[in-house]
């Protein structure tokens, strides 16, 4: 009796923590399905959504936004795997219109048989449509306060549609991962603006400050990176695009270029190329009374990789100079351009001068901070640029 | 102001939820001390067992020196068993009756052949007629002139004579001799030094223990001149003796820790004891827990540098196993080589080993952690392959890997068994197609036959068998942790582990030192193996009475 | 002597004993705080100067505790000011204890099930969490601070990996200027500091213990020094990766910097899972230090036996753990824990050696 009743003592704990073995918060991977990309548009329904709707999909909402996410990976039969591997697209995307985020990312529990989990959310694409609407930060706060999706996601906009943009027409592509990797290409172009992920993102439009997310357009089924769309800081909506050269420049006032290169043409027409080894950009604030201005100066070593005018030599270091001049003359060119659009167009600072202001004179800036764009539209910015020629690759002539 | 108090009483439920946070570790503080007391006699608590003084005085019944009588009184002990054999003669010399008593098949032939009946009945002493005249022999005669054997023993009744001739040694019974002599020791069939199977290694010494204790004793005695190499003796088990030898480095080791070794070893109670297992589980702290506390091993070699470091060796006559104590969680993971090896590849492997222990402990656990509850934290392209690899597999993580988990075990249970030209063939049908078969059915996924297979080699990377036993019994533990909470599961896992083994002493020495307390001196010889040179201190944590190796 | 009877601490276990009990809640939640304070990224201004404030009341401990050697608080406060003041004191450090160790689980079961296990009850998560404190702390205060010596060094070199892998995203602009505002944002910004380095008073309870008490002072300063190290990566990687505008916003800075990014190809892309692991571990170290403390004091003081006494303390505990209703009401239990701190640690110590100075009371003079 005795031993009886010590062994169900010892057995008894054994057997409640077998029970309780796999339960609460495991979900097996195997019935999960993952989202890597958000596409987020102007709301309107879809003909399969408003069928759907019709016979009788329908709860209280607004259509204001479209969110389209895209699934991996597409559950198939094993033999789809063998045979049909080429046709078969390697994702789905799937469509819900309504008003709240985290609504309309539960209502695809009513469709998808799988549980969707957004750990792995790489990026989120916002059309300009909607960005002109909607404050992007209403659109994006539920994404911030899951805590599923990770804030390593990144932000882009679109100019067309973004839902567009998720479609590829390569098989075996996954658009998402397409566009995450297209930021990567940094070091080759100063086209690609640096990533904004989520938690830059949150702390920007803290801090209400305007800035630029990189714009994508799709033809196609093909996606591709041009220019930046610019997001106005007080009201968080899109007010302009910057095109591929201003965002070209905006790198070099940034100081954030990996890499890239300049083209212009001398005086015959001819082409010329320089490839950026290295920018170093110094913004000098002034302040004098009320007059906040700004000086840029820009220093950059390089390399002459075309001069399409054959007749002249590179070794000669005359012809260099005169090179460097073309460049430095375009440059230059360029950064009138921006900071002609930041300041009389947009009315608004893209391009960090407002950390420099709050960096090298706090006190002013404390003054300034709460309208920084209207001020900012009225200092005056002055710049010089020297390119330094380096070498000529490997080719001498 | 009540009103606000009121609103934070909580429910019903979190008070019951109290309440088990209370009762639960109650109960179990009350079934491991009982387990404690069922299972294992607390050693140190324990006085020496009163088997030695109960000598049986009742029958000490001297041999009175009368031939008739005395063989008769042996006869009547021990003539029952067949193997007893008697071989009655006349010495010649003095014309004395004689008889040897031994046992066939163990005693040492051809020393009574050559040695004792030879001399005996043959030779003609020398000084003969110096005894001749009162035809009387006495056992310092025998002894001094007659018998060119080293090993005498003599016994005085029964109760001494019996033992030593069951274990082997051929009695010698004179007439008008009141002590019977015994001759020689047991010469059983045993085999030669062999390399130890258990703890191979690429470089070092290939001799390892065998059952005889005086052939193992010779092996540690071989290893250099060296005059403080002291072997106590002992006799263990109550009904059937067994020698037992506590070897130490009388001018190195702690002498307060050679003494609690003997106490501990005279609390031995037990009829029989077979193995140096037996003396290991009889002698350690602490029975409820998963961790060995003495180092057993087949090698001379290991033993030796363990007694320079001042711990204490224990043989055990019959078993080619000696323990060493007191044990701690690094010494399971060195091997012998690491020292014959250059410092860089000694150091190198160490980490390897460290790593495959926690691959050996945690793998299966992480897998299940990950797959089951936090598909968050692998890598996005990785989660699509499981994903994807995982379609049609039926069971639950846990499950997945308990089948497999086990089947290995199965496995490497039935290669022991299996007759050596079978073994590798058998273990390669079973790893392969058991494994290939499982994923092709569907049963697991083959990302699960990677881990299973990384455990299993794993733990086999650790040199030392039975530490990799522990760790095979935790891995399972840590399995069934993680499928309850995931990650956070297995952290609760790390912390119960490391909080069993910050609190387990062996010999009063910390189980982990000296990774903890932090003896920094030690970790010269701990994840890093330095250059000798640098060795030049014996552990702190042993308090040797010595502590420089370079006089 | 070969068997160790007496549980005495190596000074690396008085340090290791510090740093595990600073080492706690606090540095998930450090940058917010303090950014959400001083509004500058000037906080590591503010934790230089608080660790060095908190190593003068430690230091001021240490050096009352000399004064009654092989005593702890509980034990010699009655000598100080009265049996009945020195008890009431002992009490209020008791019930400080406790209310710690239970915001400790509770802070760590909302983080774990934010981020971990969504869906498992609180109590579950709790319940094991405390089982296993349990079985350590009744070992006593040894083991405790050997497993704080295996649990701290993985701590640091795991937090330090992870933190140097944020340098992707460190950008050096977020935490300048220096002093931009003056020094009134880092004095406002002082107590939030000095709450994250609360659990030097565990000194009043170690000191005792201590095999060489003499090396208390350099055990505080090296033991305050190793969090303070910490705090300092942490804040200038959170701020210089979120910027002082992003960190507000972040309910879990700390944990949210590890999410900002991802590493292909490093086996592990996400890190998160370290920094919690290793967090989840500084978290049980704190809650079984604190256990320890409490159940002693009660020891002490009622003269009771101790074992009794953790058990019991574990309801309480879990009671108390369980009364905040929301992650407001657990954010506003620590701020109030840690201000009490303040008075308790940082004021009484001095008014007890005051008056031992004066009154010449004590062992040693």
């Amino acid at each position: 009796m005795n031993s009886r009743n010590r062994l169900i003592l010892i057995v008894l704990p054994f057997l409640l923590m077998l029970c309780l073995t796999g339960c609460w918060s495991s979900k097996e991977i195997e019935s999960l399905g993952v989202y890597v990309g958000l596409a987020l548009d102007i709301g309107k329904e879809p003909e399969l959504e408003q069928e759907l709707t019709e016979k009788g999909a329908d709860y209280p909402k607004k259509n204001l936004v479209t969110s389209t996410i895209q699934i991996i990976p597409v559950q198939k039969g094993k033999d789809s795997q063998q045979k049909g591997k080429s046709t078969s697209s390697m994702y789905s995307n799937s469509t819900e219109t309504g008003d709240s985020g985290f609504q309309l990312l539960r209502q695809h529990a009513l469709s998808e048989h799988r549980t969707i989990i957004g750990h792995h959310l790489k990026v989120i694409v916002i059309s300009s449509e909607v960005s002109q609407k909607i404050d992007i930060e209403k659109l994006l706060k539920f994404i911030l306060r899951d805590n599923d999706i990770r804030p390593s996601c990144i932000v882009l906009l679109s100019s067309g549609k973004a839902s567009d943009t998720l479609i590829t027409n390569q098989p075996g592509d996954i658009p998402a991962f397409h566009l995450k990797s297209l930021i990567e290409n940094q070091n080759r172009t100063n086209k690609i603006l640096p990533e904004i992920t989520l938690t830059k993102l949150d702390g920007i439009m803290n801090s209400g400050a305007s800035f630029i997310l990189q714009n994508v357009i799709s033809a196609k089924g093909q996606v591709e990176f041009a220019g930046a769309g610019v997001i106005k800081g007080k009201t968080n909506k899109w007010i302009g695009s910057l095109n591929e050269q201003e965002v070209e420049a905006l790198s070099w006032i940034t100081s954030k270029a990996k890499g890239g290169l300049i083209k212009t043409y001398d005086k015959t027409g001819e082409v010329l190329a320089y490839e950026i080894k290295s920018v170093n950009t110094k913004i000098k604030s002034k302040v004098d009374g009320d007059d906040i201005s700004f000086h840029v100066s820009i220093k950059s070593d390089g390399r002459l990789m075309e001069n399409w005018n054959t007749s002249k030599d590179p070794t000669d270091t005359e012809y260099l100079k005169e090179t460097e001049q073309y460049f430095e003359d375009e440059l230059k060119n360029m950064i009138y351009k921006i900071v002609h659009k930041m300041q009389e167009d947009y009315r608004v600072d893209v391009a960090g001068f407002r950390d420099r202001l709050r960096i090298q004179h706090p006190r002013v800036w404390k003054k300034v901070k709460e309208d920084w764009d209207e001020t900012f539209s009225k200092s005056e910015i002055t710049y010089d640029v020297n390119l330094n020629i380096t070498d000529y690759g490997s080719s001498a002539k | 102001m009540w009103h606000t108090i009121v609103t934070y009483i909580p429910d019903w439920k979190v008070f019951l939820q109290a309440l088990v946070i209370l009762i639960v570790p109650i109960v179990i503080y009350f079934v491991s001390g009982k387990l404690q007391s069922i299972l294992g006699t607390q050693i140190w608590q324990a006085t020496p067992s009163e088997n030695k003084s109960k000598v049986k005085e009742e029958a000490s019944s001297d041999f009175k020196g009368e031939f008739e009588a005395d063989l008769a009184a042996i006869k009547q002990r021990i003539a029952q068993n067949s193997d007893v054999h008697f071989r009655e003669f006349t010495i010649k010399s003095v014309g004395k009756r004689a008889a040897i008593i031994y046992i066939e098949g163990l005693y040492d032939k051809e020393l009574v052949d050559t040695q004792v009946l030879k001399s005996l009945m043959i030779d003609d002493i020398v000084e003969i007629e110096h005894l001749s005249y009162d035809s009387k022999i006495t056992k310092k005669h025998l002894m001094n002139k007659m018998l060119p054997i080293s090993e005498i023993k003599e016994a005085l009744n029964l109760e001494e004579l019996v033992p030593d001739i069951l274990m082997g040694s051929t009695a010698l019974l004179v007439d008008g001799i009141p002590e019977v002599l015994l001759l020689g020791t047991a010469k059983g069939k045993s085999r030669g030094i062999q390399e130890p199977l258990s703890e191979g290694v690429l470089r070092g010494p290939r001799e390892g223990f065998t059952e005889i204790l005086s052939e193992n004793t010779a092996l540690l005695r071989r290893h250099g001149k060296n005059e403080s190499l002291q072997l106590t003796k002992f006799e263990v088990g109550s009904r059937v003796k067994r020698d037992l030898i506590v070897a130490y480095m009388s001018d190195i080791a702690n002498s307060e820790l050679v003494e609690e070794v003997k106490r501990r070893i005279e609390t031995i109670n037990l009829d029989y004891i077979a193995e140096s297992g037996y003396v290991e589980q009889l002698i350690e702290e602490d029975t409820l827990s998963p961790f060995q506390q003495a180092q057993n091993t087949e090698r001379p070699d290991r033993v030796i540098s363990s007694l320079l470091e001042g711990r204490v060796g224990i043989l055990l006559d019959g078993s080619p196993f000696a323990l060493i104590v007191p044990v701690t969680f690094n010494m399971l993971l060195q091997s012998p080589e690491d020292y014959y090896e250059r410092w860089v590849p000694g150091t190198l492997l160490r980490m390897l080993r460290y790593m495959a222990t926690f691959f050996a402990l945690f793998a299966p656990a992480l897998y299940i952690s990950f797959i089951s509850f936090q598909p968050g934290l692998i890598p996005t392209k990785l989660v699509v392959t499981i994903i994807e690899a995982r379609q049609g597999v039926p069971f639950p993580s846990l499950i997945e890997a308990l089948i497999m988990e086990i089947s290995i075990e199965i496995l490497r249970e039935a290669g022991v068994r299996l007759p050596k030209p079978i073994g590798p063939a058998m273990g390669i049908v079973g790893g392969l197609i058991i494994g290939d078969a499982a994923v092709n059915a569907g049963i697991v996924s083959p990302f699960l036959v990677i881990v299973v297979a990384v455990t299993a080699i794993s733990s086999f990377a650790i040199p030392t068998y039975s530490a990799g036993i522990t760790l095979r019994i935790l891995r399972f533990v840590a399995m069934f942790c993680a499928a309850m909470f995931g990650i956070y599961g297995t952290v609760l896992f790390f912390l119960l582990l490391f909080s069993h083994l910050v609190k387990l002493k062996c010999f009063g020495v910390p189980y982990l030192s000296p990774a903890t307390p932090y003896r920094i001196k030690d970790w010269k010889d701990f994840i890093f193996r330095m250059p000798i040179g640098v060795m030049k201190l014996r552990p702190i944590m042993m308090k040797t009475k010595d502590s420089d190796r370079k006089k | 002597m070969f068997v160790r009877k007496d549980d005495k601490l190596t000074t690396a276990q008085a340090v290791v004993i510090i740093s595990s009990f600073m080492l706690g809640s606090g540095i998930l939640t450090l940058p917010r705080t303090l950014a959400e304070i001083m509004k500058t990224p000037d906080g590591w201004i503010a934790i230089i100067l608080g660790g060095l404030m908190v190593m003068l009341a430690g230091i001021c401990i240490v050096k009352l505790c000399h004064q009654f050697p092989g005593e702890t608080i509980y034990q010699f406060a009655g000598k100080i000011v009265g049996n009945w003041i020195g008890k009431c004191l002992g009490i209020l450090m008791i019930l400080y204890f406790i209310c710690i160790s239970a915001f400790e689980i509770r802070v760590m079961a909302e983080v774990t099930m934010l981020y971990l296990l969504e869906g498992t009850p609180l109590w579950a998560i709790i319940m094991f969490f405390m089982w296993i404190g349990l079985y350590l702390t009744s070992g006593g205060i040894n083991p405790i601070a050997r497993l704080f010596e295996i649990i701290l060094p993985i701590t640091i070199v795991v937090f330090l990996f992870s933190m140097t892998l944020s340098y992707k995203i460190f950008d050096i602009n977020n935490i300048r200027p220096v002093l931009g505002d003056g020094i009134l944002p880092v004095i406002k910004g002082l107590k939030s500091t000095i709450l994250v380095f609360a659990g030097y008073e565990i000194m009043f309870i170690v000191t005792a213990v201590m095999q060489h008490p003499k090396k208390g002072v350099k055990a505080m300063i090296i033991g305050t020094s190793i969090p303070l190290f910490l705090y300092l990566v942490t804040l200038i990687m959170v701020i210089g990766a979120m910027s002082v505008d992003g960190v507000v916003r972040s309910t879990w800075p700390t944990l949210d910097l590890m999410r900002s990014f991802e590493i292909t190809g490093l086996l592990f892309e996400r890190f998160e899972f370290f920094l919690l692991v290793i967090w989840i571990m500084q978290i049980f170290s704190t809650f079984s230090i604190c256990h320890y403390a409490a159940s002693l004091g009660l020891s002490q003081i009622f003269n009771i036996k101790i074992k009794p006494l953790m058990y019991f303390l574990l309801s309480i505990i879990f009671l108390i753990a369980m009364l905040p209703k929301n992650i407001n009401e657990v954010f506003d239990f620590g701020e109030l824990i840690g201000n009490i701190s303040i008075y308790l640690f940082g004021i009484v110590p001095l008014l007890l050696l005051l008056i031992t100075k004066v009154f010449k009371k004590g062992a040693v003079k």
